[in-house]
């Protein structure tokens, strides 16, 4: 069952646009993480709740049981964890007892402990029990776990889990992929020029079907570069990729503001990617060449490439290799 | 707007639960009985005509305590836990728990009467004055009135500021202006006819009636004046709620 429908959404806010080119189904049970900045996710959340408005496209919602949190949201303190949630289970008019369900949030040895002395990783479980008084149907949480410990880390995605065998659909946003990768199955990664992406992704214990792989059918001219994370890998596609850069004599995709290593060599890598526009402008650079915007000159011998909407990353490019790249470019 | 009864009177025991967990919130209605209590003591007792002119120790505490209580006390009472739950995000998480801002206003306006209407009730017998002396049901009708105006007041504090220490420096002037009533009514004629037209006035005239153990008489400006002030400020009060919101 389809909670939501996004097409073509885009919000501006004083003239400035904060989403653009946001096309997104969200279904039943669904667990999405969503890659963008604080900013845009406070801006999403509210135009999924209704709170604002797109300036244009179609938010289509089939359920009106959507609860959001955002990173800054407070608990009352001073209260215990009981009568914190005795207090919202009225509101909900939630009518099973509260106790329960302490075991599914990791709550038992604090339940009667004041918010004030619980741990962040506890909060947060305090706050996804006070959401799931309201039977909700679609969660909208922002970085639930940016300050989690790895225990903390396990109990939430515990917590989680049970919400989704209750037919709960939950989306997080966060500004970094790792995090959204312990909690999700679908990525994306929202980009201010091109939109809503979706992340390939690969679970490490995902096999192969045999049949397929015997059939010999294979695609040719696809390549992705991956990158290795806890238990999955992500797949990247050239476009999505900045520049390359090698430190520490690893390979380093810089998508963004993140970093992400691969196994690959800057020369396997150049071998690659030479064909989808990259250009070995260093011998510790490789970089996206639709993504250059600007080449500046700071002295006789010394260049720069800027790359599109993030000046502050400027690349160095020897003289030599800037004659390479205006025959390639022809400019 | 359709307010639902069972999320008014979840959002009154959650107000009573942060009360209880952190009374310092009633340290403006502890302070007036205390101060009442221990002037009472430190003073001398004057009664009518003792000093040639028609005055009451008791009934000038009186008078004192609940313009204390009331200004003081309902404002910062009213206006600080909002301010406090804007600052904390908390108010945000009630507003998105499927509670109203007219279920919330109330579920937290209900206590804080009670707790008003008790301090005023608590001073008479504090200052030592017998509710034979008083006319207990004119002396309820309009304090409870002016509390329920300084509520009003302290939650277009509360709706208007950001944090509370905004709320503190916008209360600040009214609390000084609010308390120095009688004072300022003494010293001249013309701002005490001006002041006349105010709650505070009002107040202060039934606490001179008190102070001086005469009787006071309803009068067609004082009603007009109460009820006056408590239209305008529910006006104003639902005119910066729609303005503003509660989650700005």
């Amino acid at each position: 069952m389809t909670l939501m429908t996004l097409e073509n959404v885009m919000k501006q806010e004083n003239n400035r646009t904060i989403l653009k080119d946001i096309h997104l189904i969200i279904k039943e049970k669904s667990q999405i993480g969503i890659k963008m900045t604080n900013k845009e996710s406070i801006v999403f959340f509210k135009l999924l709740t209704g709170e604002l408005t797109p300036t244009s496209g179609i938010i289509e919602k089939e359920t009106s049981r959507i609860l959001t949190e955002f990173t800054e949201d407070g608990l009352y303190e001073d209260l215990t964890v009981s009568s914190y949630l005795h207090a919202f289970k009225k509101i909900a008019d939630f009518e099973k007892p509260l106790e329960e369900f302490i075991g599914i949030f990791s709550l038992s040895d604090v339940w009667n402990t004041k918010i004030s002395r619980l741990s962040f990783d506890q909060k947060k479980r305090v706050s996804l029990f006070r959401m799931s008084l309201f039977s909700p149907e679609l969660l909208l949480i922002q970085s639930p776990l940016s300050h989690s410990t790895i225990e903390g880390t396990e109990l939430y995605i515990k917590a989680i889990e049970y919400l989704q065998s209750n037919d709960v659909a939950v989306l997080f946003t966060s500004h970094f992929l790792e995090e959204l990768l312990l909690l999700s199955h679908d990525i994306y990664r929202y980009n201010q020029f091109t939109g809503l992406e979706k992340t390939d992704l690969a679970q490490e214990n995902t096999a192969m079907p045999a049949d397929k792989t015997e059939t010999g059918m294979m695609p040719n001219h696809v390549y992705k570069v991956s990158s290795k994370s806890a238990d999955k890998t992500i797949f990247f596609s050239p476009d999505e990729i900045d520049f390359i850069e090698s430190i520490n004599s690893v390979s380093t995709l810089r998508i963004g503001e993140e970093y992400f290593p691969t196994d690959l060599t800057m020369n396997e890598l150049e071998d690659k990617l030479t064909n989808f526009g990259f250009f070995r402008c260093h011998r510790s650079y490789l970089v996206n060449l639709q993504r250059v915007s600007e080449l500046v000159s700071y002295s006789k011998n010394s260049y720069t490439l800027i790359l599109k909407g993030n000046s502050n990353v400027k690349l160095p490019i020897s003289r030599n290799r800037l004659e390479a790249m205006k025959a390639l470019i022809e400019f | 707007m359709k307010l639902s009864l069972r999320k008014i009177h979840a959002v009154l025991q959650l107000k009573i639960k942060l009360m209880l967990s952190n009374m310092s919130i009633l340290f403006t209605p502890i302070f007036a009985i205390g101060f009442v209590i221990i002037m009472g003591n430190l003073m001398p007792d004057v009664d009518v005509g003792d000093a040639g002119v028609p005055f009451s120790t008791s009934g000038f505490l009186l008078s004192f305590g609940l313009i204390f209580n009331i200004a003081i006390g309902g404002i910062s009472m009213s206006s600080s836990p909002i301010a406090e739950e804007k600052e904390k995000h908390t108010l945000r998480v009630l507003m998105t728990s499927s509670v109203k801002g007219g279920e919330y206003f109330i579920g937290s306006m209900l206590p804080l009467l009670v707790i008003l209407v008790t301090t005023n009730i608590l001073l008479i017998p504090a200052s030592g004055v017998s509710f034979g002396e008083i006319p207990v049901l004119t002396f309820l009708i309009i304090t409870t009135l002016s509390s329920l105006i300084s509520i009003l007041i302290g939650y277009i504090i509360g709706v208007y500021a950001k944090n509370q220490a905004q709320a503190t420096l916008v209360s600040t002037p009214i609390l000084i202006v609010l308390t120095s009533t009688p004072v300022l009514k003494m010293f001249n004629d013309d701002l005490a006819e001006i002041l006349n037209y105010t709650y505070g006035g009002v107040l202060a005239n039934l606490a001179e009636t008190l102070s001086a153990s005469s009787e006071y008489q309803w009068n067609i400006t004082d009603t007009s004046v109460l009820f006056a002030w408590l239209l305008v400020t529910l006006g104003l009060f639902i005119y910066v709620y729609k303005k503003n919101g509660l989650d700005h």
